[in-house]
């Protein structure tokens, strides 16, 4: 359900993901300075040292270009058992510097800032994605400092974060962004990529426990018109509850204090699969997972398939399942999508296989902006 | 009903992308591009690096290239042309690499192609589509379209008796538009 336990990523685009990997853009923390926001005070300042480096220094030559990006959306809802409601619910800007020198395209600088409100009225204001990435030659390897998507699963090339319904990366590795180190690029049909990252997600949740996950995915796309790629990913480390971590509830009296079961790191073992196939008019994504989460045995699964009904109409299905030990979720949407002359309107039916709202009707009117100079 | 919430520099913000930049707004066909540099090394082999240019495309340039072509350029493609130098390992360019997006049938059919130094095509791939006949990815269509340059406009149009099916006219029409494009900003930067 969206709120704030809604993960997102970079704004597609019509694609969000791929940021990294991407050239043609798309057209998707408190206020207690807690340690982990200094220390990723010191990752921002590195990425900007490293950036001032290269506009100063020997490739004082280097030519830059801007991309500002930037989107919202408007939601309405109707639920069962619950008052319809409306809601701005998104904001999001982001800016791109790309820095090439006599031999090509050589760092790129990317920032993301998002405002969200759920129908729950919480705000969740984040820089939720910045970084520094050092290109090397032909995409053949690149290095990425800061705090970005993880390589896992369909999320380099596939973002649910500006759409109605949701996928489970949450329940699998707690979060969808991260702070640390990627290695990443393209080999022939083979793309792959690798990071360490704090295990903290995009809002630097910290607690007393030890944090660190390594996550990697190597993916596969044969063919020369590119209409079935695969990719195997795993991810073994401790990172956030997410769930948790949404939960601010004070403890003991104190605002600034959060309960250590709701912050603790989960350790988690998983590997996943996914699978993105252009078949004729059909779209259609799919991403198994399974392993142990805090010692529980975890599965996840989700698909999501789109059909084109007309060059400006999409029907949308999906559905986004969880297990873990006896506990299951399910989620299970069905909608269209209207590209508008200066607006996409969505329209979704869901169907909440636990809790209290069942069955959800959500319109939603968005709007992408972005310009490069 | 609740009252719909809405902060006040939401709705500055959101006012702004309703209304203020209606001519400059990058939105309906913009290009997605992922892991281009895959499709690079299928055109250019030899190539060791790449590099992104995004021209600004005046309104006089647009109005020539719109005469040329006989009709509007669309949204998102009306005020700015990126493509990318494709550069050997000295740093010397060896050919361009032109992302298209074209309207089809059922959604944007998106393609890539490149220019070498003598600015003829020298590959074209089909990059991602929708369309309900995809016989617009054959090879031997695409390969009539080898060789071509801007100045065979009207006979890239006249390929397949101007494309039989929908996607094969996207890409038709995509291509005589990202030529002219090309010709006219790149002859206005002397490139």
């Amino acid at each position: 359900m969206k709120g704030r336990c809604t993960l997102k990523t970079a704004a597609y685009r019509s694609n969000r993901r791929a940021e990294e990997s991407s050239i043609c853009r798309l057209p998707d923390q408190g206020t207690v300075l807690r340690p982990g926001r200094k220390r990723g005070r010191l990752l921002y300042a590195i990425v900007v040292a490293i950036a001032l480096m290269c506009a100063t220094g020997p490739a004082a030559e280097c030519r830059a270009s801007w991309n500002l990006s930037l989107d919202a959306d408007a939601r309405g809802r109707v639920a069962s058992g619950s008052e319809p409601d409306a809601t701005l619910n998104l904001f999001g800007a982001s800016l791109r510097k790309t820095f090439a020198d006599a031999k090509g395209d050589r760092l790129v600088l990317f920032a993301l800032f998002e405002s969200e409100e759920g129908f729950d009225e919480s705000r969740d204001e984040s820089l939720h994605e910045i970084y520094a990435q050092y290109k090397g030659p032909m995409g053949a390897w690149n290095i990425t400092l800061g705090r970005f998507g993880l390589p896992w699963g369909l999320l380099p090339n596939f973002s649910a974060s500006r759409l109605l319904y949701d996928m489970p990366h949450d329940r699998v590795l707690g979060m969808d962004v991260d702070s640390g180190i990627k290695l990443s690029g393209v080999q022939g049909i083979f793309d792959y990529g690798l990071s360490y990252t704090r295990g903290y997600g995009p809002r630097n949740t910290v607690d007393a426990g030890s944090h660190g996950i390594a996550t990697g995915r190597i993916g596969i796309t044969p063919g020369e018109t590119e209409e079935l790629s695969l990719g195997l990913s795993g991810a073994l480390g401790r990172s956030i509850n997410a769930h948790g971590a949404d939960h601010d509830e004070p403890d003991h009296g104190d605002p600034d204090h959060r309960r250590r079961d709701d912050d603790r790191a989960l350790q988690r073992a998983v590997v996943g699969l996914d699978s993105t196939l252009y078949l004729g008019r059909w779209l259609i994504r799919s991403e198994v997972s399974g392993g142990q989460v805090d010692k529980r045995g975890m599965r996840a699964f989700f698909a999501g398939a789109d059909y084109a009904l007309r060059s400006n109409l999409d029907l949308n299905l999906a559905v986004n399942l969880s297990r873990v030990d006896s506990e299951t979720m399910n989620e299970w949407f069905a909608g269209l999508t209207c590209r508008l002359p200066w607006f996409i309107l969505r329209g979704e039916y869901r169907y909440v296989g636990y809790g209290d709202a069942r069955n959800q009707i959500t319109i939603q009117l968005y709007r992408f902006f972005s310009y490069t100079w | 009903m609740r009252a719909i919430r809405l902060p006040f520099s939401s709705i500055v913000f959101f006012l702004i992308l309703g209304s203020a930049l209606p001519a400059a707004a990058q939105e309906a066909y913009l290009c997605v591009w992922r892991n281009p540099e895959r499709t690079m090394t299928r055109i250019f082999p030899d190539a060791r690096d790449y590099k992104s240019v995004t021209a600004r495309i005046s309104a006089e340039q647009r109005a020539v290239i719109e005469k040329t072509l006989g009709y509007e350029l669309l949204p998102g493609q009306q005020d700015q042309f990126q493509y990318y130098h494709m550069l050997d390992a000295g740093g010397s360019a060896i050919g361009t690499i032109i992302p298209s997006t074209q309207k089809g049938e059922f959604g944007a059919v998106e393609f890539v192609f490149g220019l070498g130094p003598d600015t003829t095509i020298k590959g074209l791939y089909i990059q991602r589509a929708r369309e309900r006949d995809q016989a617009f990815k054959d090879r031997a269509f695409l390969e009539q379209f080898i060789g071509r340059s801007a100045a065979d406009r009207q006979a890239i149009q006249q390929v397949d008796g101007g494309g039989t099916t929908p996607g094969k006219q996207a890409v038709i029409r995509g291509l005589v538009k990202e030529l002219t494009t090309m010709d006219t900003v790149a002859a206005a930067v002397g490139q």
